[in-house]
């Protein structure tokens, strides 16, 4: 019978490999949060056409983080299938992840017994540390 | 040299000695936080991008009009099961299997919430471990009821899951201060609903318990599982923050602690997600004072940082260690805290598995001190 001191350690080795191949896989998760710091951060929030707030989480039940979530998990999708790293994927590529991220969120809108508006913006800000201060820049990244 | 490597050796994950009556106390807990925390309802009726589970199967019945209700209930059923140590083989991975699958669904979404992981991660461990031993049989079932008893028990936590969703849905069990003061503080009342919720809970779980003998030193399951469970779960924890300290290096390709007070950037993206969340006004603020500063200092910045890393790097050969346990869980539970006063961002079910498991054994031991160790 082998010695629990083999059994933990080797146990351990296949829960960290399974898990850091495996990614985001519920129950199982590589903990990929704050994993890169960055000299810029960045979110996302959705806006209306004129590039009003929206209560995205009030509205969809999905929350701001998760919508951010949701844009790189497709970005990061679209780029494995043409090769490409998510940063360097073409405009139209966007053009088309953001289309189906507003059809996903209509859906659960209507699913919560709300309407979004007719024209949605998705608003990406960026922070960084500049000139001894916080400098926030924001930026429409997708228009309907 | 040769003298202390062997030490260190023979240090390295020893298996502590569980009494019942502290595996009990284990379960119970364990199993009065797993209902704390489970979802209350299910609202979402696709899956998009599925993960896990929803790979193999359509988790969207879950939001069918009238189906979460009795799910919980079921749930509620199972949890006071496995409270009470009843057939631990069955209870446990069936539980594991329900506790898994509602936040399967709401990862299914195209986002990651990671809310009920590590309780759902260390279920997964925890029911690896239980079978392993039932079926190796090496220390026979881990049951002992007979076939009357069981019915007696099957019978009575039928009527307490009952009685607790009923409780739920009347006068919500989970807030019972919330109802008997409500003009009191939202810490105040958090903590008074911990504490009112804890004891009624473990006397629903005792019951069931004493039918079924856990209470008694021979009883089910047998001392080398109850050492295991505690090991298993406490083992996952630690594994888990580890992945999370592997995730970092990988991701940053090794610049982690030099770069970490870049990190202090996130504390102002937190506010502002939680603002355009809701829009709610209480976020609607400039970024604190001490932002900037962190920036100024990033070498004491990184340092801070990196104390908490290096506490989820090596809490793994504090395993099977009830004092070292403590010390990390302790520091873990105040890193966590601090994390939330600063960002904002708090991670309630890791406060409480690392509480259960790394906390308490320090204090509940006693029950178990002057036992033979289990069996290696």
């Amino acid at each position: 019978m082998l010695s629990h001191k083999i059994v933990l350690p080797a146990a351990f080795a296949v829960f960290c490999g399974f898990s850091l191949k495996v990614k985001e896989n519920f129950p199982f998760s590589n903990y990929p949060m704050y994993g890169d710091p960055d000299p810029v951060s960045e979110y996302y929030h959705l806006a209306d056409g004129e590039g009003k707030a929206l209560a995205v989480r009030t509205l969809t039940g999905v929350t701001c983080p998760q919508v951010g979530k949701i844009l790189r998990k497709y970005g990061d999708e679209r780029g494995k299938q043409l090769g490409v790293r998510r940063k360097n994927l073409p405009p139209e590529e966007w053009k088309r992840i953001g289309d189906k991220i507003m059809g996903e969120l209509r859906d659960k809108a209507k699913a919560h017994g709300n309407a979004l508006p007719g024209k949605l913006r998705i608003m990406h800000t960026t922070i960084e540390y500049k000139n001894g201060g916080i400098v926030e820049t924001p930026r429409v990244f997708f228009a309907e | 040299m040769k003298n202390f490597i062997t030490r260190l050796w023979e240090a390295l994950f020893p298996i502590p000695a569980v009494s019942a009556r502290e595996a009990f106390l284990l379960r119970a807990l364990l199993a009065a936080a797993l209902f704390w925390f489970f979802p209350p309802v299910v609202q979402w009726k696709s899956q998009p991008s599925p993960v896990g589970l929803a790979h193999w199967m359509d988790l969207t019945w879950l939001s069918h009009p009238g189906v979460f209700p009795v799910y919980r209930a079921m749930f509620f059923g199972l949890l006071l099961l496995y409270a009470s140590g009843f057939a631990l083989p069955v209870t446990l991975p069936l539980m594991t299997l329900v506790h898994i699958l509602p936040p399967t669904l709401h990862n299914s979404q195209g986002f990651t919430y990671h809310g009920n992981q590590i309780m759902s991660l260390t279920l997964v461990g925890l029911s690896v471990m239980t079978l392993w031993f039932a079926l190796a049989g090496r220390k026979g079932p881990c049951m002992t009821s007979g076939p009357g008893a069981s019915a007696l028990v099957l019978g009575v936590v039928a009527a307490e899951s009952v009685l607790l969703w009923f409780g739920e849905k009347s006068f919500s069990l989970g807030n019972l201060c919330g109802h008997l003061y409500p003009g009191g503080s939202a810490f105040a009342i958090g903590c008074g609903n911990v504490l009112l919720f804890m004891p009624v809970f473990l006397v629903l779980a005792a019951v069931p318990a004493f039918l079924t003998r856990t209470w008694s030193e021979d009883g089910a399951p047998v001392a080398e599982v109850r050492s295991w469970t505690l090991v298993t779960a406490q083992f996952v924890i630690a594994s888990a923050y580890l992945i999370s300290v592997f995730s970092k290096f990988i991701r940053s390709d090794g610049m982690w602690l030099i770069n970490s007070y870049y990190v202090a950037l996130d504390f102002v993206k937190t506010l502002r997600q939680n603002y355009y969340s809701g829009l709610d006004p209480q976020f609607a603020v400039d970024p604190p004072g001490y932002i900037v500063t962190m920036m100024q200092h990033p070498v004491l910045t990184a340092a801070f940082f990196d104390i908490g890393v290096a506490l989820e790097a090596f809490m793994i050969f504090a395993v099977g260690h009830r004092k070292w346990a403590f010390a990390f869980g302790a520091s873990l539970i105040f890193m966590h805290c601090t994390i939330a006063k600063i960002m904002n961002l708090f991670f309630p079910t890791h406060v409480a598995m690392l509480a259960i498991f790394w906390v308490l054994p320090a204090i509940l031991g006693r029950t178990s001190a002057g036992r033979e160790p289990a069996a290696n």
